[in-house]
């Protein structure tokens, strides 16, 4: 009986946030003594504590030890090599001796476990002196004055290579970490990778058909049709999968994402509209547009009839029922277990186009984690050091970095680890793949992770798909990553957190929202409903959110 | 017989410093970990930053309940509540004391354990898995489907269908607990005094006198004990439930408070609002139970507690 | 026992056994289609392909719960919890029961605890102030984290407690008159003669302690610590949707695992399958029998 109770208020606090009581700060200045200093790469001069005018500041190094707490997110499988403990690992050693600095863990958990546990720590008091939040805990303990101000401790202390990591996002990053012109977080870089979507179509089965793969979503109604009248997968083709109706920023399996994205809609996200305004997308007509095409198609049989009803839409697929699907690049799991049940099926990925011939992406924000300091805190800096140092190592700009076994996960940084890779990491590591198997790149000359990957593409290269697990580990960066370099036209979504007005009135907006958008798109209510939403979604607050969105985004 | 009276009183008065005595650690216990927490319902009333904490959470009185009567569907959630919350205390209390009863009139004791335990089982399937489960069945090529086709009749789309939603959530519920339930049941038949139906056997009664006249009335301070306190937990419709198995379409059937108020904690934390939320729940049942408790003793001269 | 042996009886019991086993079936059926989805090959699984018979028969998920270091480790804590918590919990339970199952006439003040009893099932303050509690108490990390906040289960008190009550009034008169005092009447006439309800608070606690995970979760700080079911939730881990994308693509790929979720319900319901038969036999009618003569 109890725990029905808990879990209902724990699952309403899935939404973080943070609480800074009274719990007396992390403890600065630990006792041990200074070890000695290891040699210091990049250029900078050694430390000297008296103090002579413009001492140079490492940015890797701390002349006092310094120990700082934490709590963290750790993957419930990470394994870690025998005598290594979540507090004791290559990576808090390897922080140790080149940064001087310690972590103490207080916890860690894995997965929502942690959102709900951290929240309670926090709001009983305990809350750590570095950690890594997600940006509505950010702003919410920011809004509390929890915080503690980076902006001189950024400018001082961040190594050129954070800097240069930073600026690659051309300052939105850092922007996006910044409240009232002071960068109150040390924010990561979100993989964009992640944000396309991608149709993945049987390709085994165009071929039966003697069809070219789709471009437009012209063609993706044809396909479908085609597929459905064969009955290529059994009585009950479906044509394309789908799942909710709107579009989220990371690119999720079934959801309609790159559809929507063909007719330059983005229901759910606040995008510039043609007269450049800030707008809600489901209100505009691009959004109409593509509604009523699902509306054709659903009700002419081509996508899954009982999309809004199923909760597991990977299984059609994977049963051989369904012909395509919209997902991200790294949906091989899927397929690999698509391949594990029809030997001979073949899923080949494609970008739709809109009319125009241009690919939308809409864009993940800009960074998603950030490493925060509790006000008060002694040593902010030792955040930024730490910080620097992971960076470099995740770079492998460091000779010992290039040590460090990838085969444990990153995760075991003390404070995690959120990415701060080029945003085009995927990419980028595909290039990497592809040189190593055509013998442009040593396999010995591989990063260990890398290797990895070369490793089972070679496997698969003698044997194909014979190792379906290990097939799907790497195929994400060949077929998909490709499809990545293309050129696409990014679209943002402008506002991602919410306002007062929204906290009151929003939940009731979507309901609206979905109720209407489903009972369209199932033919339970005509196209033109839609403009009855438009008309009660701004008289019952849109307007009211439009405006105070537009206002704060011009105040920023 | 004053002086008879008189020792008996005199005797219960002794023994009244022992059941206080019985009780106290265990009032212990709950005044530690469940009355000294209740400091925590301030925030209903408060705007609640996890930041700022309790102390600091500014104060905005009886807001956070006002809000939950704003909502524009507010009556329609209240209304799902509380009929399917009904629905299940109803079946909930039929359909395990029918079960109850006649598992008892088997005389097969090892057919009858078995039977008992396995009705046990799908309280411990979470709805994450057995929601799939049902999905499947429900389907349009699911078995019911199947089955209404080769009758000739139409699929229906079950899960879809404001008309039959209520009623699956109900269903299914009672399917999954009623075995719990029944556990209390059966333990209380185990309790009733066989010569009594051994003397109603000397009289000629038949199987379902028996039931009529001994069984049910046995049962019935337990049914009611039962009844009592899942009235005090109306407002819980069953949030994992309907939550796994919701969908846009049947959200002017489904949706019920405590999913609402879900996706209102998905927009932005309102831990203040949950809490209000969570204590009018618990107002109102207890509210419900006090007044159960009074029409039971007017009426019937029968204390629930 | 005289059985009835007239063909409406015999016809009677048939359809009482057919019906019974008709219930017993649908009850188990999930159950089975979930024990052969975990010992299913994974594709298999997700395709939807199991339906009560394992297809690509393999024990993978079974070792990768087991193989882990943590496993065993999880399972003595949840044991000694279930045997710890569930010993408070009886001796509580038993304690609290018979007072408040006097009447009134005997106890004066029992209406004041009873509705005070009511009172905790009903309201609660939250997750917050439960967590600076125990915090308080120095209790995060311990057994007694888990054992204590739910010492009184009091839905069980009031289970046994109207149990008490509906023992016929002769037998605490008849102690009266032997000259017992409360304790010996709960602890020799009572707790004897009410085994089946004993039985059932038994069971209830146990599960109870079994199936817990979240205090798990919010009271312990390092896995050593976590009782089995906090483990073995989070080996199975929901990533909410901040988490889902491809730096988590491991922990995804679990969440989506069927088999593995399958086999971690078949391993927290095993117990109690072993434990319930055991249990069953204090169900036992006819227990007040000749205890009391007219």
């Amino acid at each position: 009986m109890r725990n029905a109770k808990i879990r209902a208020i724990g699952s309403v606090l899935l939404a973080l946030a943070l609480v800074l009581a009274a719990c007396s700060g992390g403890g600065s200045g630990s006792k041990d003594s200074g070890s000695a200093g290891p040699s210091k790469a990049a250029a900078e001069s050694n430390g000297d504590n008296s103090g002579n005018g413009a001492k140079e500041i490492d940015p890797y190094w701390l002349d006092e030890p310094i120990t700082f707490t934490t709590f963290k997110h750790v993957g419930a499988n990470a394994k870690l090599p025998e005598g290594d403990t979540v507090e004791n690992n290559q990576y808090t050693r390897y922080l140790k001796e080149k940064s001087n600095i310690s972590v103490k863990i207080l916890w860690y958990a894995s997965g929502s476990d942690f959102d709900q546990k951290s929240q309670l720590a926090i709001g009983s008091g305990d809350i750590p002196d570095v950690f890594v939040v997600d940006e509505k805990t950010f702003r919410t303990l920011a809004k509390a004055g929890q915080l503690e101000d980076l902006t001189d401790i950024y400018e001082k202390y961040a190594s050129p290579l954070t800097k240069e990591i930073h600026a690659s996002t051309n300052g939105r990053a850092l922007e996006s970490a910044t409240i009232q012109g002071r960068l109150m977080a040390i924010p990561n870089i979100s993989v964009q990778a992640d944000a396309a979507s991608m149709l993945f179509v049987r390709q085994d089965w165009l071929d039966q058909l003697n069809l070219d793969g789709p471009k437009t979503v012209a063609d993706i109604e044809r396909i479908a049709k085609a597929f459905v009248d064969n009955k290529l997968g059994g009585d009950n083709t479906i044509g394309l999968t789908a799942d909710k109706l709107d579009v989220p920023m990371k690119s999720a399996r079934h959801d309609l994402k790159g559809f929507f994205a063909a007719y330059n809609a983005y229901p759910g996200n606040w995008v510039k509209a043609g007269d450049g305004n800030v707008t809600y997308g489901s209100i505009l007509p691009e959004t109409k547009e593509a509604l009523g095409k699902l509306r054709e198609m659903y009700l002419a049989g081509l996508i899954d009839k009982e999309f809004a009803i199923r909760k597991d839409k990977d299984q059609v697929v994977i049963s051989g029922q369904a012909g395509m699907f919209f997902g991200p690049w790294w949906s091989g799991g899927v397929l690999r277990d698509t391949y594990g049940n029809f030997p001979n099926a073949l899923f080949k990925p494609y970008m739709i186009e809109d009319d125009s011939g241009s690919i939308n992406n809409l864009q993940m924000p800009v960074s998603q984690r950030f490493v925060v300091v509790k006000k008060g805190f002694k040593h902010p800096e030792a955040a930024m050091v730490y910080l620097n140092n992971f960076i470099r190592a995740e770079r492998k700009a460091e000779p010992d970095a290039a040590k460090l076994d990838t085969s444990v996960s990153t995760e075991f940084w003390p404070i995690g680890n959120p990415t701060f890779d080029y945003a085009d990491a995927v990419e980028r590591k595909s290039v990497i793949l592809a040189d190593a198997l055509a013998g442009n790149i040593k396999p010995e000359d591989l990063i260990p992770e890398m290797k990895v990957l070369y490793d089972f593409a070679k496997a698969d290269e003698a044997a194909p798909k014979k190792d379906l697990a290990g097939w799907a580990r790497f195929y994400g960066y060949t077929e998909p990553a490709e499809l990545l370099k293309l050129p696409m036209k990014s679209v943002y979504n402008e506002f991602t957190i919410t306002t007062p007005t929204m906290d009151r009135k929003w939940a009731n907006l979507k309901k609206l929202e979905d109720e209407t958008f489903f009972a369209i798109v199932m033919g339970n209510k005509p196209l033109d409903e839609f403009d009855t939403f438009v008309a009660d979604w701004k008289a019952q607050g849109g307007d009211e959110i439009t405006s105070e969105i537009r206002k704060e985004l011009s105040e920023r | 017989m004053g002086g008879l009276q008189e020792a008996v009183d005199r005797i219960m008065n002794h023994f009244q410093k022992h059941y206080h005595l019985m009780l106290l650690p265990g009032i212990i216990f709950l005044i530690v970990f469940h009355l000294v927490p209740l400091f925590g319902v301030v925030i209903a009333f408060q705007d609640f930053n996890i930041g700022l904490g309790v102390k600091k959470s500014p104060w905005i009185g009886l807001e956070n309940f006002k809000y939950l009567f704003q909502i524009r569907d507010s009556k329609v959630i209240f209304y799902n509540t509380v009929f399917i919350s009904s629905g299940k205390i109803i079946a909930g209390i039929i359909v395990p004391v029918t079960f109850a009863v006649l598992l008892n009139e088997l005389r097969i004791a090892a057919f009858k354990r078995w039977v008992q335990t396995i009705v046990y089982l799908p309280h411990f399937l979470s709805w994450v898995i057995l929601a799939g489960v049902i999905i499947d069945m429900l389907s349009m090529d699911g078995i019911v489907n199947r089955l209404i086709a080769s009758f000739g009749g139409e699929k229906i789309m079950f899960l879809a269908s404001n008309d039959w939603f209520p009623w699956l959530i109900i269903g299914s519920d009672t399917w999954k607990d009623f075995g719990f339930a029944a556990i209390v049941y059966l333990a209380a038949l185990a309790g009733i005094d066989p010569t009594l139906y051994e003397a109603a056997e000397i009289d000629g009664a038949t199987r379902f006198q028996k039931i009529r006249y001994i069984t049910l009335p046995g049962l019935v301070p337990t049914i009611i004990l039962l009844a009592t306190l899942s009235i005090g937990n109306i407002l819980n419709a069953g949030f994992d439930q309907i939550f796994n198995l919701y969908n846009p379409l049947v959200y002017p059937s489904g949706d019920i408070i405590d999913t609402y108020v879900y996706r209102v904690g998905l927009v932005q934390a309102q831990y203040g609002f949950a809490t209000a939320v969570g204590l009018l729940k618990s107002v109102i049942g207890f509210i419900l139970i006090i007044v159960s408790y009074r029409l039971a003793y007017q009426f019937a001269n029968y204390r629930i507690f | 026992m005289v059985q009835d042996r007239t063909l409406s009886a015999r016809l009677w019991n048939l359809f009482l056994i057919s019906l019974m086993a008709l219930i017993g079936f649908s009850s188990l059926a999930p159950i089975l289609h979930t024990a052969a989805v975990s010992l299913s090959n994974t594709a298999a699984a997700a395709g939807g392909f199991v339906t009560f018979w394992p297809r690509g028969f393999n024990i993978e998920s079974y070792r990768k719960i087991i193989d882990d270091p943590h496993f065993f480790n999880a399972f003595w804590v949840s044991t000694k919890r279930v045997f710890v918590g569930g010993a408070i919990n009886f001796i509580l339970t038993v304690m609290m029961a018979y007072p408040l199952s006097r009447s009134h006439r005997e106890f004066k003040s029992r209406h004041y605890y009873m509705w005070f009893v009511l009172f905790t099932m009903l309201f609660s303050g939250g997750m917050i102030p439960l967590y600076l509690v125990v915090k308080y108490l120095n209790m995060f990390n311990t057994l007694w984290a888990l054992v204590l906040p739910g010492a009184v289960p009091v839905f069980n008190v009031i289970l046994l407690m109207n149990f008490f009550r509906n023992l016929p009034k002769e037998l605490s008169e008849a102690g009266l008159i032997d000259g017992a005092g409360p304790w010996f009447m709960l602890a020799r006439i009572f707790v004897p003669l009410s085994l089946p309800a004993l039985a059932t608070v038994t069971l209830f606690s146990i599960v109870g302690h079994w199936n817990a995970f979240f205090d798990g979760l919010i009271f312990m700080r390092s896995v050593e610590n976590y009782p089995l079911q906090t483990y073995i939730q989070q080996l199975v881990v929901q990533l909410p949707p901040e988490y889902m994308d491809s730096t988590n693509m491991d922990l995804l790929d679990k969440m989506s695992d069927k088999t593995l979720n399958a086999a971690k319900i078949m391993v927290s319901m095993i117990p109690i399958l072993l434990i319930y038969p055991f249990l069953q036999r204090y169900f036992i009618h006819g227990i007040m029998l000749g205890s009391v003569k007219e």
